[in-house]
């Protein structure tokens, strides 16, 4: 066959479009790839980012890409170049600098961004910090120098961090919560009693619970943070950590189905055809509850790009669906959550087993759906968290060893042998 | 040449030589806790599993590594596939810990992710294991690759998206 070699567009430079563009060169077509990013630089790893604030790693370790790397890859690159319509029907991108792109294939792999605090002034509106970009990062190490008070508004994952990597002698974080505990989105209120207990132990950061901040304004020499109660502080710098939202402004609607984030199929697929998503921006089936959701982190971005990447190389590949999952350290203490974990309002249905050991500061806790397993807490040692997220993951498939895996670290040995018993008939042919 | 690291599961006893060599070779000390293998003793049943990195083909650690610390090379003597990890990229986020669904990468006390490297092309866990249940062979073993194939479908399942 002669023919023109086919155009792909990967909109992204980040989890999603980098194991995207390596599941399509890994199937040694001719495609030609083009990758657009709306920042100038290499793509680099946002997860890393409070790793160069606590100045654990320099900024040149944040960057997974350099020049070879794309050559080596063949794409092309637009950098600095926003996306600001995508024209499905056409089949054409256009770009902030006019640029049209032509493509017979394009990936939505634009993640996510921080999610804007309203009704502000602008000025105030504009000293705020957010955590996402390599940017952000730079700022908050800046102003992280000078600081003395800091205001962290939330308790989520990446607020903790940043949180964490501020707090040192002599400067003072207090994180305001809307909620009634840390990391809500991803703990139950008891393992996160736990977390809350050591961050305050080891980091000295002071936490507001159920406080709803009602305005920011500048002050002498920073901002006066005022809470809903009519309580008020003071802060040189105010680190904004309220969830983020998909990046999809050039998304038509109209023509491609949308609600939380881009709507995307078992083989991610938008609703239209040739088009696809992954990564924080695609909204997809969440493999252990069935909801269809957005599942943010960066393992599922990787594996959603890759998926993604093999089907628009011309395979015919599946996607098992998404599972919430992440690990964090806190001061030296890991915590790991997986699964459906009763966070928010997702609670309903879930029993629990739980196991601790104090004097070695591990907690674990399982939760059940009717008597099958959907997630698991684990608190202190996360040594096994990949073998238990296995175990949950194919839950149905067989005995899961429950009461092994809340008594402490359970070996892949002892789920391997679960399943040799069930399942072994059937899966040796 | 395409060696491996192949583990018969009928022929291991449980008698742990395989973890206290692997413990001692990597971190000089006789110490199970530290091993990058593992074995699971059931003495209910009388069977013992033996657990070691697979070196994956397109592995789940390596693909989803944030600092793009692991890599897998292929030693020129045995051609043995090793999935490795990059001690000065590594930042100890134990996201890869998350990924392997068979545990078989930890972050040790050094806060750096380890694994079993085939002791660079010698595995000493092969020497000493008195009951040749451990062997490092040529993969074009048929027996070999279908049994490699079975653990990992077993424990695996995971994201069996191909
Ligand atoms: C501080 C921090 C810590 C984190 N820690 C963890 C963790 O421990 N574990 C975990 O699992 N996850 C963590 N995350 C989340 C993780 O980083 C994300 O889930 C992951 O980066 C998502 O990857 P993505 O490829 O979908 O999108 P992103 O990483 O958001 O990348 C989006 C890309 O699209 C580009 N882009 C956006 N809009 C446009 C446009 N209109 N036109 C052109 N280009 C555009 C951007 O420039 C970027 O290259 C953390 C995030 C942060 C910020
Ligand atoms: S550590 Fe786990 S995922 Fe990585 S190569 Fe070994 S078995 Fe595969
Ligand atoms: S612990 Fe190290 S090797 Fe493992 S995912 Fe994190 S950076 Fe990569």
């Amino acid at each position: 066959m002669t023919g023109r070699r086919r155009r792909l567009v990967i909109l992204g430079n980040s989890a999603a479009a980098l194991s995207a563009i390596r599941a399509i060169r890994s199937r040694g077509g001719d495609e030609q790839v083009t990758v657009v990013s709306r920042e100038e630089c290499h793509a680099y790893s946002p997860v890393l980012t409070t790793y160069y604030l606590r100045g654990v790693v320099p900024e040149r370790r944040l960057f997974l890409c350099d020049a070879g790397s794309y050559r080596d890859l063949a794409v092309e690159c637009r950098f600095g170049r926003t996306a600001v319509e995508l024209d499905a029907a056409r089949q054409r991108l256009l770009l902030d600098d006019g640029t049209r792109l032509d493509y017979d294939a394009l990936l939505i792999a634009t993640g996510a961004a921080p999610t804007r605090l309203g009704g502000l002034d602008d000025e105030v509106a504009g000293g705020l910090c957010y955590l996402r970009t390599i940017e952000d990062a730079r700022r908050i190490r800046r102003l992280a120098q000078r600081a003395r008070h800091v205001a962290v508004l939330g308790a989520g994952l990446v607020s903790l961090q940043t949180a964490a990597a501020i707090a040192r002698p002599g400067v003072h974080v207090t994180c305001v919560v809307g909620s009634r505990q840390v990391l809500s989105q991803n703990l139950d209120a008891e393992c996160a009693a736990i977390v809350r207990d050591h961050v305050v132990r080891e980091g000295g950061i002071e936490f507001l619970f159920g406080r709803s901040v009602a305005m920011i304004d500048h002050e002498a020499e920073g901002y006066r943070v005022e809470l809903a109660g009519g309580e008020e502080l003071s802060a040189d710098m105010v680190v904004v950590g309220k969830g983020v939202t998909p990046n999809m402004a050039f998304v038509d609607p109209g023509q491609i189905a949308v609600e939380r984030g881009v709507l995307v199929d078992d083989r991610l697929r938008t609703a239209v055809p040739d088009v696809y998503a992954a990564g924080d921006v695609a909204q997809g089936r969440n493999r252990i509850s069935g909801a269809v959701e957005v599942v943010a982190n960066w393992i599922d971005a990787c594996e959603q790009g890759r998926v993604a990447g093999l089907n628009m190389a011309g395979a015919d590949v599946t996607f098992p669906g998404s599972v919430p999952e992440n690990v964090t350290t806190l001061f030296g203490l890991p915590v790991a959550s997986i699964g459906s974990v009763g966070a928010g309002d997702a609670g309903a249905g879930l029993t629990s087993v739980t196991g601790s050991c104090p004097e070695r500061t591990t907690y674990r806790r399982l939760f059940l759906k009717r008597g099958v397993p959907v997630g698991a807490i684990l608190v202190g040692d996360v040594g096994d968290a990949g073998v238990v997220r296995a175990a949950i993951v194919r839950a149905e498939a067989g005995a899961v060893p429950v009461d092994r895996i809340v008594r402490g670290p359970i070996e892949a040995g002892a789920v391997l042998r679960s399943c040799v018993s069930t399942s072994a008939s059937t899966a040796v042919t | 040449m395409n060696k491996v690291l192949a583990i018969d599961i009928g022929k291991c006893t449980g008698c742990h030589v395989c973890e206290l060599m692997c413990s001692f070779r990597h971190h000089g000390e006789f110490n199970p806790r530290r091993a990058r293998i593992h074995t699971t003793v059931f003495l209910h049943d009388e069977i013992a599993v033996p657990v070691v990195c697979s070196q994956c083909e397109d592995a789940w650690c390596e693909r989803i590594c944030p600092s793009g610390a692991i890599s897998t090379v292929v030693m020129p003597e045995t051609g043995a596939r090793v999935v490795q990890v990059d001690e000065d990229l590594c930042v100890g986020c134990k996201m890869c810990v998350l990924a392997c669904p068979f545990g078989n990468i930890q972050v040790g006390a050094a806060g750096c992710a380890e694994k079993c490297d085939l002791c660079g092309g010698d595995p000493v866990c092969v020497q000493f294991c008195p009951r040749g249940a451990l062997r490092f062979v040529e993969a074009e073993d048929r027996e070999v690759e279908k049994r490699q194939k079975l653990a990992q479908a077993l424990a695996g399942s995971y994201r069996e998206s191909e």
